[in-house]
């Protein structure tokens, strides 16, 4: 599902995250994954110790500081709190994406559908969008964060991994809006 | 085949009796066997509505949703809250038009629908679901 160069960039982000944080040196003892929740992780050892974390999301940009789960000294101190955000990404058809492009927002869906659905990943949005049910409609994906608290998650489900929902009142908590070629 | 509201109705306890038994897997099971249900559909999620009412909203002259993603969101005072999402799609009033089709119709039941806020592990337990409850009375009053 996801290409190898991704796993390895979406790596040394992370690492390079923790060294920056924590002060302390670090390398992968592992290959980062994507998790339950979109995320990335990835385990490494150093000169710290071992440590998990959810660091940088899928076009590797730092989101979350690492959250060591055993790490004496300077580095788990240093470690601020989780990052608050959650990336998003949705398929949207031409009518939306000119939507988007027009108001810098989702707004809300047609027939009176109150929450739109969302991927955890850009794997999974990707998987979705080429579902037998979307057949014969041009998508274009888009990306954007918000606050977990307005995210409604809908579990793993087969063939379109992580989903989320978000209510049409909570639109204007997202954060803007990018398009993802 | 065109869509009655007895096969609408067949497909929503089928989906329901679906997410109890997906919600006994995860350890969560009711002393009471009341379901009420939260429409995301024209504001009338702001409420809590019985299967019936659920059901009539979900008609509009003989014209149905085509994919409604159903999922257990809360335990209110031991009743089963289960959340009810039609899509944005285009209603329709053939079987076959369905996510579904026959055997299913629109419903597509998701493991649970919870605010990612409350989310701590992989799986949910009774305890998140009764803390979406609390938040759910708290924003619809």
């Amino acid at each position: 599902l996801v290409p190898p160069v991704v796993v390895g960039l979406g790596v040394a982000a992370l690492i390079e995250a923790y060294n920056h944080l924590s002060g302390n040196y670090a390398e992968a003892t592992r290959d980062a994954r994507v998790n339950q929740y979109g995320r990335w992780t990835a385990r490494g050892s150093g000169n710290g110790g071992y440590w998990d974390g959810s660091a940088v999301d899928n076009s590797y940009t730092v989101i979350a500081p690492l959250t060591p789960t055993r790490l004496p000294g300077k580095g788990a101190a240093k470690c601020p709190p989780k990052s608050s955000r959650l990336e998003l990404w949705r398929a949207v058809d031409d009518a939306e994406l000119q939507s988007i492009q027009s108001t810098g927002r989702f707004t809300q869906a047609p027939n009176g559908a109150e929450v739109k659905w969302f991927s955890g990943s850009q794997a999974e949005v990707e998987a979705w969008r080429k579902l037998p049910f979307n057949s014969g409609t041009n998508r274009s994906v888009v990306r954007a964060s918000i606050d977990p608290k307005y995210a409604h998650n809908l579990g793993n489900l087969p063939g379109e991994g992580q989903v989320w929902t978000v209510h049409m009142d909570d639109f204007g908590h997202f954060g803007q809006i990018y398009p993802h070629p | 085949m065109n869509i009655s509201e007895e096969r609408m109705q067949a497909w929503l306890e089928k989906s329901t009796a679906e997410i109890e038994e997906n919600l006994s897997k995860l350890g969560v099971t009711f002393s009471s066997r009341k379901v009420r249900y939260r429409l995301f559909l024209s504001g009338h999620s702001n409420q809590l509505l019985t299967q019936d009412l659920a059901l009539h909203y979900l008609n509009r002259d003989g014209r149905f949703p085509a994919v409604i993603d159903i999922a257990p969101c809360a335990i209110i005072e031991h009743e089963l809250i289960v959340a009810v999402m039609p899509s944005g799609h285009p209603w329709v009033s053939e079987e076959e038009r369905t996510w579904g089709g026959h055997d299913r119709g629109p419903f597509k039941v998701c493991p649970w629908s919870l605010p990612g806020s409350l989310l701590t592990a992989a799986l949910p337990t009774a305890k998140e679901f009764v803390e979406n409850g609390k938040l759910i009375l708290r924003s619809i009053g």
